[in-house]
């Protein structure tokens, strides 16, 4: 590919009061890429999310979205350039109901939230039920999101982040909490939306047969480095990543 | 309105209303006085519960842009011959002004150090307008603050008031049912999440900040002319526990609950001072058995039990339900 | 400003940030283990000062009866915090901290008013005792016996604190439920009743710090509203639930506030917020911040 990548990190190391969790990350991802980060618990994967995202500032190295410098914006701004997220852990607002939570992200993107004096009720809501039909929430979006079950709050936040209308997509752990048929069918939506609107997805993901089912390419984490970076038949393949994964399960 | 909890309220501020404009003809001079009382006090409090119910950031130095309000028209009012109307809005101005510059400090901050920091900032006001004599007449105050003579009239300035605190109500529900205020509650719920999805947490904290500020100095617009006199004690940090209590007391999930809370508080202390003057025992009683006695404040089981009925109607009602919320304020 | 002027500001500022220490490390104390913010702590001061004049009142001996009266007030002080711990505020630590803050807010109105009931409007004054009428002299500058031995209680109490918590049993076990209440519920140990000994301390150096301020000035009703602005303004500087940062912020306000008071009377008081607002801005958990830790 001979296109401008949508992310590229380049020597990037982040410390936490001398552990290393990412040293010297090299890391390029191009638009319309459906890739998947893995390894084991305390690889640094949440970190390389937090990274990209602004949680925590990078001691070493840069990242940069497009042609943007990303190093030392804050979360909101990196979000506006059109980076969302979903959490590991849900992340939502539990007293808000389901539509609530999903057309705060559709009017944030609507750059509507400096309108103090039209109603909410009004705005935004074709997006915000769309969103919530292709979630499979549609009856739930009267309900208080923080009563949802488990599999219906990561779908909502799934939801939210993609009210964003972002150009990149980071997905936490997407199907953690969810039964097998669920999680399939989620990352079967996933799927659908990186084929038809060419949005960019960069996921971790606990199952291997998801992981190897679902993603175009894998990245292995390990230690903070990346040890292996390809197609999955390579990934499969390589030597240290059966190592590391046989050498530590 | 949307559904039958929202519609029971709706009947509920109908019937206030009604009963606001009427109850003078009913009434004597002295409760009209009270009435009065209310409504500011009322909008003392509404104003606080902006910045507490819908970011869940509790100030104890609310009192500084209440008495900022008081003491600008206060000033105008006695050294100057300008109209009140522009007495009040350079009290919302300069009010604002102060949270702006206060503000900026505590949003970086949240919980009991947001608290801390607002009271320790807020005594700043008060502390000036305690020791600067020659302006602000130091704890002598300020006396003869009279209004235009068509509000001289008890009951003509009750009706002014009401005016301008249904006027306030109305804009501010407006601002809490906006995008904007919508925005507060996603800060209030998950502040984290909202920065994840785009939104300067800290600035739209400040901006309700500030708004909090100018419908506090609006309240203390009004009262310098409904007192005729005023003191630095209104800027002090025991006034701002008045709103903290009205907004506890009468429920913090609800724009008019404060309003209620205020109600309440200052009907009992038209009964109670009517017999002692330990006026601060009784009511510290009052709210050490409130506390004590009724987690959640007065009308928290009212609320409750609401909620429990809109949740039955809606697990029956297959059509989507949305716009209502199930709870309060998340700490 | 002369050598001898400046060691005398000095030395009454660093007295008045004593008293201000005594009564923000019990504050600090009960803020650190029970996890709830006293609005009433300088209440209970005030009412530690006019006990001990009671006390020293009632005893006719004008010019020793201090040294009865302060420890006999700090007892007393230290038997109502148990009471009130035992009544009120075990009530509500499971409650948000909105509530705790408004009983503690409820309780500066009620004791306001007992004070009010019991000692009346008048301003009192205890004298002090014949030992520390004295001066000694050093640089030229009269340095007052009272302003030294104010100083020595207060490092003599600070020292005992720092014994108490972490030489003996008791100690241990406050450190303890610092970091968990279940787990030193789940050993066996009477979390309770180590809440209701620690506001008993608390209120026991609050009392000794009312105590030693009744011979400084006349003891007047209200007085305590400035002071537990103050006190919270030390608790921010130094870090909430700091213990050392209690001493050093109160030491920080005390000596600032009696430079500020030559240069600028009036705006005394308004100089400490400022500090404040800077050590905010710099360290937003203060300077010993590392919150929730004796």
């Amino acid at each position: 590919m001979t296109q401008q990548p949508i992310l590229s990190l380049s020597g990037v190391s982040k410390n936490f009061g001398g552990l290393q969790a990412s040293s010297n990350l090299d890391y390029v991802l191009h638009p319309g890429e459906f890739s998947a980060l893995i390894g084991s618990n305390g690889a640094g994967k949440s970190t390389f999310f937090n990274l990209i995202t602004g949680k925590y500032p990078i001691d070493a190295g840069e990242i940069r979205y497009r042609d943007r410098r990303l190093n030392g914006l804050r979360p909101d701004q990196i979000a506006r350039l059109g980076i969302a997220r979903a959490f590991q852990v849900s992340n939502i607002y539990p007293t808000l109901s389901s539509y609530e939570n999903v057309r705060q992200a559709v009017l944030t993107r609507q750059r509507r939230t400096l309108d103090f004096f039209r109603s909410a009720r009004s705005l935004g809501r074709a997006e915000t039920e769309q969103l919530l039909e292709a979630c499979g929430l549609a009856t739930l979006a009267g309900v208080a999101a923080g009563t949802l079950s488990q599999g219906d709050k990561k779908r909502l936040e799934l939801a939210v982040a993609l009210g964003t209308e972002p150009d990149l997509l980071l997905l936490d752990e997407p199907t953690a909490g969810m039964s097998g048929e669920e999680s399939r069918r989620i990352m079967a939506f996933v799927d659908e939306l990186n084929r038809s609107r060419g949005l960019t997805i960069l996921f971790t993901e606990h199952d291997m047969a998801l992981v190897f089912g679902f993603a175009r390419r894998i990245s292995v984490l390990h230690q903070g480095s990346i040890i292996a970076d390809g197609l999955p038949e390579d990934v499969r393949c390589n030597e240290m990543v059966q190592s590391v994964y046989l050498g530590e399960s | 309105m949307r559904d039958s909890g929202a519609s029971t309220v709706g009947w509920l501020v109908a019937a206030g209303v009604v009963a606001a404009v009427a109850l003078p003809f009913a009434a004597g001079l002295f409760w009209v006085h009270v009435f009065t009382e209310i409504l500011i006090l009322g909008l003392f409090a509404m104003s606080f519960n902006l910045l507490f119910g819908f970011t869940g950031q509790l100030s104890f130095g609310h009192a500084a842009y209440y008495g900022v309000g008081v003491y600008a028209t206060a000033l105008l009012l006695t050294k100057t011959s300008l109209p009140l109307a522009v007495c009040m809005a350079a009290s919302i101005v300069l009010a604002g002004a102060f949270a702006l510059a206060f503000g900026f400090f505590c949003v970086r901050l949240t919980g009991i150090y947001f608290s801390i920091l607002s009271l320790a900032l807020g005594q700043f006001v008060y502390y000036v307008i305690f020791n600067w004599y020659e302006f602000t007449g130091g704890d002598n105050g300020i006396q003869g603050v009279s209004p235009p003579l068509a509000l001289r009239d008890p009951y003509a300035y009750y009706y002014f008031t009401l005016v301008v605190v249904a006027a306030a109500s109305v804009l501010m529900w407006r601002i809490v049912n906006s995008p904007f205020g919508y925005t507060l509650r996603a800060i209030r719920d998950n502040a984290d999440r909202t920065r994840f999805i785009g939104i300067d947490v800290r600035r739209y904290v400040l901006i309700c900040f500030v708004i909090a500020g100018m419908f506090a100095g609006l309240a203390g617009a009004l009262w310098a002319p409904f007192a005729r006199s005023v003191s630095p004690d209104l800027a002090n940090w025991t006034q701002s526990g008045l709103p903290v209590f009205m907004t506890i007391l009468g429920g913090p999930s609800h724009l008019l609950g404060p309003m209620v809370g205020s109600a309440i508080y200052t009907f009992l202390s038209a009964f109670v001072t009517g017999f002692t003057v330990y006026w601060p025992l009784t009511i510290g009683t009052i709210i050490i058995f409130i506390v004590l006695l009724m987690p959640g404040g007065v009308l928290g089981a009212i609320d409750a039990a609401f909620a429990a009925r809109r949740t039955r109607r809606r697990a029956s009602n297959a059509e989507v339900v949305h716009g209502s919320r199930g709870e309060g304020v998340a700490e | 400003m002369t050598a001898s002027e400046i060691l005398g500001q000095l030395l009454s500022g660093v007295s008045r940030g004593m008293v201000l220490f005594l009564i923000a490390s019990g504050l600090t104390l009960t803020f650190s283990v029970m996890n709830i913010l006293n609005f009433a702590h300088a209440a209970f001061w005030l009412v530690g000062a006019y006990v001990t004049w009671t006390i020293w009142h009632l005893l006719l001996l004008p010019a020793t009866g201090f040294w009865i009266a302060l420890p006999a007030a700090a007892l007393v002080m230290g038997a109502i915090g148990w009471i009130v711990e035992f009544v009120l505020i075990r009530r509500v630590y499971d409650r948000p901290h909105t509530e705790q803050l408004l009983l503690t807010y409820a309780l500066v109105l009620v004791i306001g008013d007992l004070i009010k009931l019991t000692w009346g409007v008048d301003d009192r004054i205890v004298g002090r005792p014949e030992l520390l009428r004295g001066y000694v002299e050093l640089l030229g500058a009269p340095l007052p016996l009272y302003s030294i031995f104010v100083i020595a209680l207060g490092c003599f109490i600070a020292a005992a604190l720092w014994w108490m918590l972490h030489r003996t049993r008791f100690g241990r076990i406050v450190r303890a439920a610092v970091y968990s209440r279940e787990m030193v519920s789940a050993l066996g140990l009477p979390i309770r009743r180590i809440y209701a000994g620690v506001l008993a301390i608390s209120l026991f150096i609050a009392g000794l710090a009312g105590g030693v301020q009744s011979p400084i000035s006349s003891i007047t009703l209200g007085m305590d509203m400035n002071v537990i602005i103050e006190v919270f303004c030390i608790m921010v500087i130094g870090g909430l639930g700091s213990l050392a940062g209690a001493f050093v912020g109160s030491l920080i306000v005390g000596v600032t506030y009696s430079f500020a008071i030559l240069v600028f009377p009036k705006m005394a008081l308004v100089l400490i917020f400022l500090v404040t607002a800077l050590v905010l801005i710099v360290r937003p958990w203060g300077l010993f911040g590392t919150p929730m830790r004796v």
